[in-house]
């Protein structure tokens, strides 16, 4: 067959692009150099709810309705920086209103002579992935705390019966666990969420003036005292009080509180008029206060008294299984404070974050986030965004720890030493055994043996 | 009696919560008196509605709206036109002699002004109008 008659038979035989385009999953849709739309296949007229007759030759900000169509068009950016878009999270309005999350890709379009004739987009409808993200996340989620280890759902599944019940809670942890928010959440969850919920810290305040920012003063109670002032638990009157490290407080004002448990009752200093509180109380410590009662740095009677609820929260260490989820939780974060698009941290950053100690528990996490943050241009955190302590975490004390846990430093390192050479050859395993000088096969074989997925 | 438009290049805006600028009309004896421009900071999308009605807004024309501003729009008693395309001054003489709609359909026919399927008409939208 000549080239001529091939030519013309491939010409009929060739499926027309629409019908192509029909057939694919992604919504796909084309617009000339007005911005009207010039092509809408049955995917985007099922998301946009839209029919192909009512969009074609409409301008498609009036079809998609997006939160960045006025601001920054993805097709119009695409178009001046001469750059493809891909996978850009955004939000339309389908027809009947309703928003619907979805992820975009944006090209131009040229033609032969390379000028601009129009643009092309596919999006891909979200809804299923969005609605499934916040199931679960609803089951992992109190508040603004997050997780899924087994201890701390049992901590959500008592938490709303204790906010109702109003009794006193003691919630022991170490620093950075959360036991502020879990203080808040409990509040929140409380009759009392709409009076204030206020919070003390008892260590931050040298005991006299610890004492006067509880219970207030009054006018010429000592020298500075000009006029009244209200006490902290005047001000939490109807409300919630958290006292964070209530073991740091000293005895004389410990009793003081013990009466408020009890009586309900205080004197402001330099006065002996009686003041009558309704206070829900809250404390935390990260001291072990059966130890300060036992060297009588702590009232028994007052320890009885706060330890009607008693909660531990664990530290990071112990919900290690938190980190991929407390990780994400933080990128939305900080995505949201910086109008960053940060989507993930990459797998050895992964890995070197779930091997890091945390001596300051899910705060450090939070400041390592953070701190990734600064320095992350694109949409994933590499391990040279890390602050030092984590990378620097070393070898010697790594291998120590799992040598500890049954695993011999020599498969620590030839897992350490593969994860290495994927990175470096951006895990094509083609390129990866050819360093190394193995086959394929058994790359494959020792990436299974280490539990290295590639992803 | 306040009325509040979404603006987008001399248009109504294709979706009012995505939004900055606002034209605000004063109508008074079926004419409209006085236009402000009203520039809307950040907010939250559901807070836009409690905003307006601060500013004694009790008419807003829009185009595109997500349904559960609308609820808040109209339970804040704010009366929401909405579905609307066209160009600001005729949508608004639309609305003043009476004609104006809700368009919950979306319907293209129904359009105000200068339709963009008119041969010969090169308004394209962003910074330079058309690519």
């Amino acid at each position: 067959m000549s080239g001529e008659e091939k030519d013309k038979q491939s010409q009929e035989e060739r499926i027309p692009i629409e019908t192509i385009c029909d057939c694919i999953a992604d919504g796909v849709f084309t617009v000339d150099r007005e911005w009207r739309i010039t092509s809408f296949n049955k995917t985007a007229e099922e998301v946009t709810g839209f029919s192909r007759e009512e969009a074609i030759g409409e301008h498609c900000y009036n079809i998609f309705r997006s939160n960045i169509c006025q601001d920054s068009c993805a097709l119009n950016e695409s178009i001046e920086s001469g750059r493809n878009i891909t996978n850009l999270r955004v939000t339309i309005l389908n027809k009947k209103n309703r928003e619907i999350p979805i992820s975009i890709s944006a090209a131009m379009l040229t033609d032969k002579d390379g000028n601009v004739v129009g643009g092309v987009e596919t999006f891909r409808d979200l809804t299923v992935e969005t609605s499934l993200k916040k199931e679960i996340s609803g089951k992992y989620r109190l508040g603004d705390i997050v997780s899924k280890n087994k201890r701390m759902q049992e901590i959500f599944a008592i938490i709303p019966d204790v906010a109702e019940s109003s009794s006193t809670v003691l919630i022991q942890g170490t620093t950075g666990t959360g036991k502020e928010m879990l203080a808040s959440a409990i509040h929140q969850l409380s009759p009392r969420r709409d009076k204030p919920l206020v919070k003390v810290n008892c260590s931050a305040l040298p005991d006299t003036l610890l004492e006067s920012e509880l219970f207030g003063y009054v006018r010429g109670a000592f020298t500075d005292a000009v006029k009244d002032k209200p006490g902290r638990f005047s001000i939490a009157d109807g409300g919630t009080m958290f006292l964070d490290e209530v073991g740091d407080m000293s005895p004389h004002v410990q009793v003081k509180l013990l009466r408020v448990l009890q009586d309900r009752k205080f004197e402001p200093l330099g006065s002996n008029e009686t003041i009558s509180v309704d206070i829900r109380i809250i404390a935390a410590t990260n001291r072990d206060l059966k130890e300060l009662m036992a060297g009588g740095k702590f009232r028994e009677d007052l320890y009885y008294r706060l330890n009607v609820v008693h909660i531990e929260l664990p530290s990071l260490s112990e919900r290690y299984e938190d980190i991929p989820l407390l990780i994400e939780h933080f990128i939305d974060k900080y995505n949201a404070l910086t109008g960053k698009s940060v989507q993930r941290v990459s797998p050895v950053t992964l890995d070197l974050l779930m091997r890091y100690q945390y001596p300051g528990n899910i705060r450090e996490l939070e400041h390592i986030i953070e701190h990734a943050f600064i320095l992350c241009r694109n949409d994933t955190i590499l391990p040279d965004h890390l602050p030092g302590q984590v990378v620097d975490y070393s070898a010697e004390e790594r291998q120590s720890a799992l040598s500890k846990a049954g695993e011999s430093p020599l498969v620590v390192s030839e897992k350490q030493a593969l994860i290495a050479v994927l990175e470096r050859n951006s895990w094509n395993r083609q390129a990866a055994s050819k360093e190394l000088g193995i086959s394929r096969a058994t790359l494959w074989r020792k990436m299974k043996k280490h539990g290295i997925t590639g992803l | 009696m306040k009325l509040a438009v979404p603006v987008f290049n001399g248009y109504v805006s294709p979706r009012v919560d995505c939004t900055r600028t606002f034209t605000v009309l004063d109508i008074s004896d079926g004419e409209d008196v006085k236009r402000d421009e009203l520039f809307v900071p950040p907010l939250h999308p559901l807070q836009l509605a409690g905003y307006l009605k601060s500013r004694d807004v009790h008419t807003v024309i829009c185009g595109g709206i997500p349904f559960p501003l609308l609820q808040v729009m109209q339970q804040h008693g704010i009366k929401v036109i909405y579905g609307i395309i066209g160009e600001l001054d005729e949508v608004v003489d639309a609305f003043i002699e009476g004609k104006l709609r809700v368009n919950s359909n979306f319907c293209f026919e129904r359009r105000y002004g200068r339709g963009h399927r008119h041969r010969g008409c090169q308004r394209g939208f962003g910074r330079k109008g058309g690519m």
